[in-house]
């Protein structure tokens, strides 16, 4: 029994959870629509040719299955989050933070996701896209995902004094500081590196 | 972004950090280990709390801290202890001995 006043996040929550849905649904709809224009107008592709038919099915099938996994994935944590007490009221403006840095983080993933599709369904018609198209695309999913590492670690926990309760922020620190060094790395990629070649095909460019 | 350096100039307030990184511990735990009155740790722990650098809940009569860096913070904290910075104001320093009037 805590005398910590309890906020009571519900009505962000709703929000929260509506606009994930609405992207994520648009999202969606809009690689359906690519897969469709893919399917009905992309290049013919000569029988037998296994390779080739996996460059052509690939952005057809991988971006919009990705999407809706992803999607799943959310639906999960929010029915997750709703089995939750109500977070103590220094621990809600760290839920608020991480909630916030996640939607970013999804609104950001999601033009990667539907950029690299209209990409890789330019690439199926013969059309060859710039190279600072996936570089940018990188980097700006990479500054996305130092936004949300950075604020990982605060992840809200029942927080007493134990072993197990040490063991989960640990853990919360280490997928921080894990995501905030990848992001810096796609970052480092995007803007200077050379490009790793299947990191650039995966966003659509030649590597 | 001001208060959270203030806060980890202090090398007490850095050490209840590191004390922290370990999981939560209760207010008289921490003070067991600190050789200072309850008072002036209280006041390091106001600071600490003000930056949003550590979270406190009420059990009772306990109190109990938890670590509440960010990634950003948690490199700010390394990185001042490893070069065991100490930033806080210094007292005034003595005042130079005026040049003594030349003799011939």
């Amino acid at each position: 029994m805590t005398d910590t006043t309890s906020a009571d996040l519900a009505r962000f929550y709703r929000r929260y959870d509506l606009k994930q849905r609405l992207l994520f649904a648009a999202a969606l709809s809009a690689s359906l629509v690519l897969s469709a224009i893919n399917v009905m107008h992309g290049p013919l592709m000569p029988e037998g040719s296994g390779a080739v038919a996996a460059i052509r099915w690939f952005p057809i099938v991988f971006f919009p299955l990705f999407i809706a996994a992803w999607w799943g994935a959310q639906e999960f944590i929010m029915r997750w989050r709703d089995r939750r007490p109500a977070m103590s009221a220094d621990d809600a403006p760290n839920g608020l933070r991480i909630a916030n840095a996640g939607f970013l983080f999804s609104v950001t993933w999601t033009a990667v996701m539907l950029g690299s599709q209209a990409i890789a369904t330019l690439a199926s018609f013969g059309y060859a896209v710039a190279d600072w198209i996936p570089r940018v695309t990188i980097a700006a999913f990479g500054v996305a995902l130092i936004c949300l590492g950075n604020v990982w670690p605060r992840m809200p926990l029942r927080r007493v004094p134990g072993r197990k309760t040490a063991k989960a922020m640990k853990i919360n620190r280490a997928w921080g500081w894990l995501m905030v060094l990848m992001g810096v790395g796609l970052v480092l990629q995007g803007l200077g590196l050379p490009l790793l070649v299947p990191l650039a095909r995966a966003v659509g460019g030649r590597g | 972004m001001s208060t959270v350096f203030k806060a980890l100039a202090d090398p007490t307030r850095r050490a209840i950090l590191q004390m922290l990184k370990a999981g939560p511990m209760g207010a008289g735990e921490i003070a067991d280990r600190f050789p200072i009155s309850k008072s002036t740790l209280s006041a390091h722990f106001a600071v600490l709390r003000e930056a949003g650098l550590v979270g406190s809940e009420k059990n009772g009569k306990n109190i109990t801290y938890w670590l509440n860096a960010t990634v950003l913070e948690e490199a700010l904290l390394a990185f001042a202890s490893a070069l065991d910075l100490n930033m806080a104001p210094r007292s005034a320093p003595a005042p130079t001995p005026k040049p003594s009037a030349r003799t011939s």
